[in-house]
């Protein structure tokens, strides 16, 4: 009797989940033979695991950056039209599933051009398309070994690297808060401390602010990041906090620390996170006097692919409250180099990107450079950048800030 | 968990009605169709995934080495990542060469594994499960905050390749079967040897074990290391196999799935883990096209053995043919007059 | 000095938080002797489930947050009747259905809310301020609750009819059914208060810090070191070990730089430990 209670369940649950996988399945339709030629990019991204909550939106906004440049013709090369075909693979959030879902784009899939994965992400994939001679286009970087350097001839950043969005964070305190002097720095201890915070520090020199107390190290992963508020707090030469790389918990967290302790100066993050995420993490008594890089779509100022795609993505804007864009913006400046280059084949756009000086990213024009950074001439890029401000729990849009070349 | 537990858990021994060829007669066949594989996957992709199945292999029948002492240690995945990070780490900074890393990472996780065996000989049943979890843990830790000198939380590049540039992926296919069949023929020989049986007689009643003359302490601590040494051995592989590496992948979580690979399999038989790792590996691997969907393949898998295959996988025959037999018991009594 | 008070302040709320969240688990763990690895994704659940009631639906805060609880806590019912008690006994099958759990927990939030960032509304706002300390109006009620609860679990295992008979089940289930204790009633209520205090820490934690698919992970592993430093069988034990792991979290991130502190923090756990396998209270048992 017990016995047949159980197995009904269980055939229950296996039906059950069977019907969800065969109703996604069918879900999604199975691309119709286009008539003009395509070209076969791949994209890797953590859609399943941790990192989807970033890389599920990014994977969207590939998607639509993909459609826009075919709805405007895709790529021409030699007349002939190109579409391009996104090949999107599950990265897992691990890097046993990187490694398998780029062996899985080189070898079963066979594209040439790859787009993602993120940051450190991508040391794991960088070594499968080196030996293949894949040119692979990085969303972002942290300034890590293996990332970018010379042992990655074909690996690209497409889009504002960690320290192009530093210097975009310390022009943004320039313009909102122009009587800070000095800033404290803190940083999630993810192995990028020793690389990243000497870049960082002589930025801010060049800029004429002062670094004072010692830069703040945190754990990646903690329940509650009031002991780092308090940390920072403590510091009390600061005029300012600069924080770098953080993810959104930290972010949220650390400002909501902060207002919490009385402490009510500017707090600046240099990652890519809206601030209506930053709000909605610190509440509404935390959420004040922060600066954020990160998209307002419609914004004075903004180019007018931006805003087309921002239209394309609908209503994430509204109910995600963040558009990243990174790899997005990684395939329109791959999707520009290929049709300067005028050929499909990776080394001969590889030569072409390393003889380039500019290139027209989705925020504007962007300045190939990085050479004394990552070791390797004309791999990252350096352009404008927006950001948000929260003031009193309310978003709103800052400004434009230019990045220029990046050291 | 404790020794009780798991003889329930282990089948006695059926009486079957093959001859003694069977059983190597199907080893053999199987060895040879994985061997022949290449021939018929053109894909390197797949080869790369059945390479990783083989290297989780020797970690997961390792870890059953462990457990069959009476033992549940929590920390396997770690014990990987201490031979994957010795590996690459003297491949980074020392430049050794990797036949040199690989063995001798091995022997240190080894050391590293018995010398902790010692003061944790004193923990039984889930004491030890806990603090081994929690040592596994610690050890993840100290990565993430090594700086430099391991790459931290993003992980570790620049470690050399173990064959040269270049080489197909069919040589590293047939070096990871030839080093997984190395493991598993040890392991075997190790588990069925003396030392092997005195171990289950600790897992039976420690208590009768020490009164019949086996030193329990280092018998524990013996299958500790020779655990560890396989464990240290496959993370070595590992990570010069794929020259990267992250704690993210040795970690809290990817120990539970680890114990998921030989629990599922059956812990009962040497086969299980085998048969375990690769249902868990590449089942879900043949579904990742369903992106976010994908994690369901395996909370399904675990829910059909948990709900319909008490001893596992490996006891799926056993299941049917009982199945059947009662059925035809059944029959037998209705159609009786 | 401000940064030894809020050290100091910081001390305490750490405490309660990872008490509140370490109930649940402890009270299914030292009645039932179930070791429930889906604890953390229940957590997460309790803490979604109440964002459905206050944000999606527009509930009052407490309201939602006893909403929650009880819903929780009749999903904690259903997973004792179908997930739990078939496999009484049996650790290796258990450990099985509660990573499956986990999973499908994991997965299914993951599928409908992952990609939105969200924090629960604050439950009360406000920042009390005496001299260098302050403390968030929030951070109290968190306290408070976490402390409330400790005392009200004791108070129902060791005085009520009820707890006494999970006392009775923990040590002996066969003779405590024999006495005519009804023991699947009595799982069934240990399942359902554990899963509901589950569902209180995930509601207040996710107002107090926020809400992500993943968050019951680092939870657990923080609630496993709890229990064992307590030790089975002890209620009382969770005071201790949850200061001792409270304090060293708020101190150890303010004297060191980085990952260090982590590596350290499981460091002493381990020699802990070791040096006291029952933990404080505990007594040894066979599982």
């Amino acid at each position: 009797m017990e016995r047949k209670k159980i197995l009904t369940v269980a055939l229950s649950i296996c039906i059950v989940l069977s019907l969800v996988t065969l109703a996604f399945m069918t879900a999604c339709p199975s691309p119709a033979p286009p008539a003009e030629k395509t070209l076969k990019i791949g994209a890797l991204l953590s859609v399943s695991g941790w990192y989807s909550v970033i890389d599920a939106l990014e994977a969207a906004e590939v998607q639509a950056v993909a459609e826009y440049i075919n709805d405007e013709g895709g790529i021409t090369i030699d007349g002939q039209k190109y579409q391009i075909e996104l090949v999107i693979e599950d990265c897992k959030s691990t890097f046993e599933g990187i490694t398998a879902a780029a062996n899985r784009l080189v070898y079963d899939k066979g594209v040439k051009f790859v787009v993602g994965p993120t940051a450190f992400f991508s040391t794991a994939s960088s070594p499968i398309f080196e030996q293949n001679k894949i040119l692979h286009v990085s969303g972002y970087s942290t300034a890590q070994p293996g990332e970018l350097d010379t042992s990655t001839p074909y690996g690209f950043i497409g889009h504002n690297c960690s320290v192009a969005d530093c210097i975009a964070g310390i022009k943004a305190i320039k313009e909102e808060f122009p009587d800070v002097k000095k800033v404290a720095i803190a940083i999630p201890d993810d192995g990028s401390i020793p690389y990243l915070i000497p870049k960082v520090k002589r930025a801010l020199e060049l800029q004429g602010y002062t670094v004072v107390g010692d830069t703040i190290g945190h754990p990646n992963e903690m329940e509650d990041f009031s002991p780092i508020a308090a940390k920072l707090n403590a510091i009390e030469d600061a005029d300012a906090y600069l924080h770098i790389n953080g993810a959104p918990p930290h972010l949220g967290n650390v400002l909501k620390g902060l207002r919490e302790l009385g402490n009510n100066k500017p707090y600046i993050t240099t990652s890519l996170v809206s601030c209506h995420v930053i709000a909605a993490i610190a509440g509404t008594g935390g959420a004040t006097k922060a600066i954020s890089l990160g998209i307002t779509p419609h914004a004075p100022g903004n180019p007018p692919q931006l805003d087309a795609i921002c239209d394309k993505l609908g209503t994430q804007y509204e109910e995600q409250g963040v558009i990243y864009l990174m790899t997005g913006n990684s395939l329109w400046v791959l999707a520009q180099v290929i049709e300067a280059a005028q050929n499909l084949d990776p080394t001969v756009v590889k030569e072409k990107w390393e003889s380039m000086d500019t290139v027209e990213t989705l925020f504007g024009t962007g300045i190939l450079s990085g050479d004394e950074t990552y070791g390797i001439q004309n791999h990252a890029i350096g352009h404008p950048m927006p950001y948000q401000k929260l003031m009193g729990g309310e978003v709103s849009f800052g400004g434009w800030v230019d990045v220029g070349a990046i050291p | 968990m404790s020794g009780n537990q798991l003889s329930k858990s282990m089948p006695s021994a059926p009486a079957k009605g093959r001859g003694k060829w069977t059983k190597p007669a199907i080893v053999t066949g199987v060895v040879v169709i994985i061997a022949l594989l290449p021939l018929l996957l053109t894909s390197p992709y797949m080869l790369h995934i059945l390479i990783l199945t083989f290297i989780y292999t020797i970690a997961a029948v390792s870890l059953r080495t462990i457990i069959i002492s009476g033992q549940f240690p929590l920390a396997h995945a770690a014990f990987m990542g201490i031979g994957a990070y010795l590996a690459g780490m003297a491949s980074r900074w020392l430049g050794w060469s990797p036949w040199l890393t690989i063995p001798s990472a091995a022997l240190v996780t080894m050391g590293i594994g018995m010398l902790i065996g010692y003061p944790f000989a004193r923990l039984r049943a889930l004491y030890y499960a806990m603090g081994s979890l929690f040592f596994g843990i610690g050890i993840i830790q100290i990565i993430n905050a090594g700086g430099v000198w391991t790459g931290g939380y993003s992980g570790l590049t620049g470690i050399a390749p173990l064959l040269p540039m270049g080489t197909s992926k069919v040589s590293y296919y047939y070096f990871f079967l030839g080093l997984a069949l190395i493991s598993l023929i040890a392991l075997y020989r190790f588990e069925f040897s003396r030392i092997g049986i005195n171990l289950k007689a600790i897992a039976q009643s420690h208590l009768v074990a020490s009164s019949v003359g086996i030193n329990e302490g280092w018998y524990r601590m013996l299958a500790v290391g020779v655990g560890c040494f396989f464990a240290g051995l496959a993370g070595a592989g590992y990570a010069h196999y794929n020259m990267v590496i992250s704690p993210s992948s040795f970690n809290f979580l990817a120990t539970l799935w680890l114990v998921m690979y030989v629990l599922i399999g059956g812990v009962g038989s040497f086969a299980g883990p085998i048969i375990g790792t690769f249902i868990l590996v590449l089942i879900p691997e043949f579904f990742r096209d369903l992106k976010m969907f994908s994690p369901f393949i395996s909370a399904g898998i675990l829910l059909i053995v948990v709900y319909l295959m008490p001893q596992g996988l490996v006891g799926l025959p056993q299941l049917i043919r009982s199945r059947l037999l009662e059925r035809r018991k059944g029959k037998s009594i209705t159609h009786a007059p | 000095m401000e940064l030894a008070v809020q050290t100091l302040t910081n001390v305490l709320i750490f405490s309660a938080m990872y008490i509140l969240a370490a109930l649940g688990f402890a009270f299914l763990f030292n009645m039932l002797r179930i070791l429930n690895f889906a604890h953390g994704a229940i957590y997460m659940i309790g803490g979604y489930v109440g964002y459905l009631f206050i944000v999606g639906m527009g509930f009052n805060q407490w309201v939602a947050l006893l909403l929650a609880t009880l819903i929780v806590a009749a999903f904690g019912v259903f997973l004792e009747k179908f997930c739990f008690r078939p496999f009484v006994g049996d650790f290796n099958r258990t450990i099985m259905i509660c990573i499956a759990i986990a999973v499908i927990l994991q997965t299914t939030v993951n599928i409908m809310v992952g990609t939105k960032m969200m924090a629960i509304p604050t439950f009360v706002e406000g920042v009390f301020r005496a001299g260098p300390a302050s403390i968030s109006y929030e951070r109290i009620v968190t306290f408070a609750i976490g402390a409330a609860l400790l005392g009200l679990i004791t108070w129902f295992v060791n005085r009520t009819k009820w707890g006494q008979q999970m006392q009775a089940i923990a040590q002996d289930r066969e003779g405590a059914s024999l006495q005519g204790i009804n023991v699947h009633r009595i799982s069934a209520l240990a399942f359902a208060l554990g899963c509901g205090l589950a569902a209180v820490a995930g509601c207040l934690l996710g107002a107090y810090l926020r809400l992500s698919p993943f968050m019951g992970d680092l939870m657990l592993i923080k609630v496993l070191i709890i229990v064992m430093l307590a030790g089975i069988g002890s209620i009382n034990g969770i005071l201790i070990a949850g200061l001792i792991l409270g304090s060293l979290n708020a101190v150890l991130p303010v004297l060191l730089s980085g990952a260090a502190s982590d590596a350290i923090i499981i460091a002493i756990v381990v020699v802990l430990l070791l040096i006291r396998p029952q933990g404080f209270f505990g007594y040894e048992v066979e599982i």
